[in-house]
């Protein structure tokens, strides 16, 4: 259990800085710890600090509507600069290095110290990959293929080259990232350095014998959830990779493009992503807590209880998203189906992702990071008391305002969409009405589980 | 509206007349919104009278917009002074609320 985890590291910073002598001034802060610690401590009740942030994003939809010039919008979505280069040597280079990483990863994590701090394999996955590298895929770009270990062995390896049963879609996509997420909340993978490494395993041998099976394409493309999460974040960032090189666009401009999601199930795994961050900060709260203690009281047996909240809640976010696509038929007074506008401004849901991500891992990734190193440049034994920084005050409200961002951006790109869907400029603006009632409640919703005060998980 | 766009799903309810585009059979809503849509998707295939009617329904579109932006510019302000009097209600400083997002001070945390 990640939070958990996070709360003995957050224990661990405060010990580290009382010994070292207090060397920046400020509280401990990792992970969504660093939101509550920010909001925990507002002078203004909550009701007004979540009405604060739905009023920022609902205020920032009537001040994109302002923006009616059809020239201007598309050139600023149009706006791009090309770079020839062929990277194919390098990609090699870091598919070689990625691979060793791989092993060595399981390895230290089944051989290397039981301390979660000072272990590399732990460090790497959480801090280094799922923190920081994940980061530069939204801010920069998608490199991901040229670093997927998985996909430099499938490429190695040959394939029995079945086709891929279209009717699956990319529904196990879903299923996967769901799965990942649960596995997550509910198993010690921060803490157990060999649990992590056994997980590692099995999900290479997985995806192997699935790429083996259907081929590298089909499996990293429509199937591997780890893959997909890459590609969709990779498309907020500023730099695409293209057939002959590079590309820099605006960040968050190449999600007016319509090909990123083109199906019901592709929208599913937009929610998806979004869904998971939430309930990943959700099962933190002390609302969770007494919920979860009064149901399996009530008799429910305890394992159903994570996995059928992961699975109603995901329902509903669907459902609301479905539910604004089917009513923003009717005020922009339209005859695309429900379906098509879905699937159309299903990527303006990204930038939310991404800043939720940011705000959750930035300073988990800052305190966090001399502890990485230091196991990095000695995996074998790594010092007995890693250093470990210290985040300012400030930094919980910096935290705040990723969110924020995410949604502004989110809603720009929801505008700009709607400019190219639809040839009516007030009936484009309409169309967004129902978009941005969804869009306040999901900015409430994450506040809200920021502004929570942190509580253990029960039964994990 | 890009010419590499999908095709988009449509569905016209029964019993309703739609303005269909000659160029890509997209049923349209009326005929100020056909208008619109050729002129902005085939711009290069219409006649010189098509896109004088073009350039008519657009000016008569930014006219409409004007008025909608001065209702935009009233709920903002509204809003703006709804939350400046909530806040001076709950706080002793009103304008904190833009101290919450961007730099939630030493004096709020203070508090805690």
């Amino acid at each position: 259990m990640r939070t958990r985890t996070v709360r003995t590291l957050g224990f661990a910073l405060a010990g580290t800085a009382l010994l070292a002598g207090t060397l920046f001034a400020g509280t401990a802060l990792a992970h969504g710890g660093s939101l509550r610690a920010a909001s925990g401590s507002l002078s203004i009740p909550t009701w007004l600090f979540l009405l604060t942030g739905g009023g920022v994003v609902g205020a920032s939809f009537l001040l994109a509507s302002f923006v009616t010039d059809r020239a201007f919008i598309r050139a600023a979505h149009d706006w791009r600069r090309v770079a020839s280069v062929s990277l194919d040597r390098l990609v090699g280079a870091t598919r070689i290095a990625s691979v060793i990483a791989l092993v060595g990863v399981v390895a230290i994590g089944f051989g290397g110290p039981t301390d979660p701090l000072r272990n590399a394999a732990v460090l790497v996955v959480w801090v280094g990959w799922w923190a920081g590298y994940v980061a530069t895929v939204y801010l920069l770009g998608n490199s991901w293929p040229a670093v997927n270990p998985w996909r430099a062995i499938a490429e190695w390896l040959p394939s029995l080259d079945r086709e891929y049963p279209e009717r699956f879609g990319v529904w196990p996509s879903v299923v996967g990232l769901l799965a990942l997420v649960w596995l997550e909340v509910v198993s010690p993978l921060a803490d157990e350095p060999g649990l992590l490494a056994s997980v590692v395993a099995g999900y290479s041998v997985a995806t192997l014998a699935g790429a083996f099976v259907y081929g590298p394409d089909a499996w990293f493309t429509r199937v591997d959830p780890v893959s997909r999460v890459f590609r969709y974040y990779g498309r907020v960032a500023p730099v695409h990779r293209t057939d002959s090189g590079f590309e820099l666009r605006p960040p968050g401009a190449a999600l007016t493009e319509p090909r990123l999601a083109d199906g019901r199930d592709e929208v599913a795994f937009v929610v998806a992503l979004l869904w998971v961050t939430t309930y990943d900060g959700f099962v933190g709260t002390p609302l969770w807590r007494e919920f979860a203690l009064g149901v399996v009281g009530l008799g429910v047996p305890s394992v159903v209880v994570y996995p059928a909240a992961m699975l109603v809640g995901f329902g509903l976010f669907l459902g609301a998203y479905r539910l604004a696509a089917r009513y923003s038929r009717t005020t922009a007074d339209t005859y695309l189906t429900p379906e098509a506008i879905g699937r159309r401004f299903a990527p303006s849901l990204l930038p939310i992702a991404a800043g939720y991500h940011l705000a959750h891992f930035l300073g988990y990734f800052i305190s966090l990071s001399p502890a990485l190193f230091a196991a990095l440049a000695d995996p074998v034994s790594p010092p007995l008391n890693p250093l470990l920084i210290v985040l300012p005050g400030w930094f919980g409200s910096l935290a705040v305002a990723f969110v924020l961002l995410g949604h502004l951006l989110a809603v720009w790109v929801a505008h700009a969409t709607a400019y190219e869907v639809f040839p009516g400029r007030l009936q484009a603006v309409r169309s967004q009405y129902p978009f941005v009632v969804v869009m306040v409640l999901y900015t409430m919703t994450s506040l809200w589980i920021v502004a929570a005060p942190d509580a253990t998980p029960p039964f994990v | 509206m890009t010419t590499d766009t999908a095709p988009l799903e449509t569905r016209v309810p029964p019993g309703e007349s739609p303005a269909e585009c000659p160029y890509c059979e997209r049923p349209l809503e009326s005929e100020d919104l056909l208008a619109l849509h050729k002129g902005l998707d085939h711009w290069e295939d219409l006649s010189d009278p098509e896109r004088e009617t073009f350039r008519e329904v657009y000016a008569d579109e930014t006219e409409s917009l004007r008025t909608f932006r001065l209702k935009i510019l009233g709920i903002l302000v509204v809003v703006y002074f709804g939350f400046l009097f909530v806040y001076s209600y709950y706080t002793t400083n009103p304008f904190s609320a833009a101290l919450l997002a961007f730099a939630v001070p030493e004096r709020v945390r203070a508090l805690r």
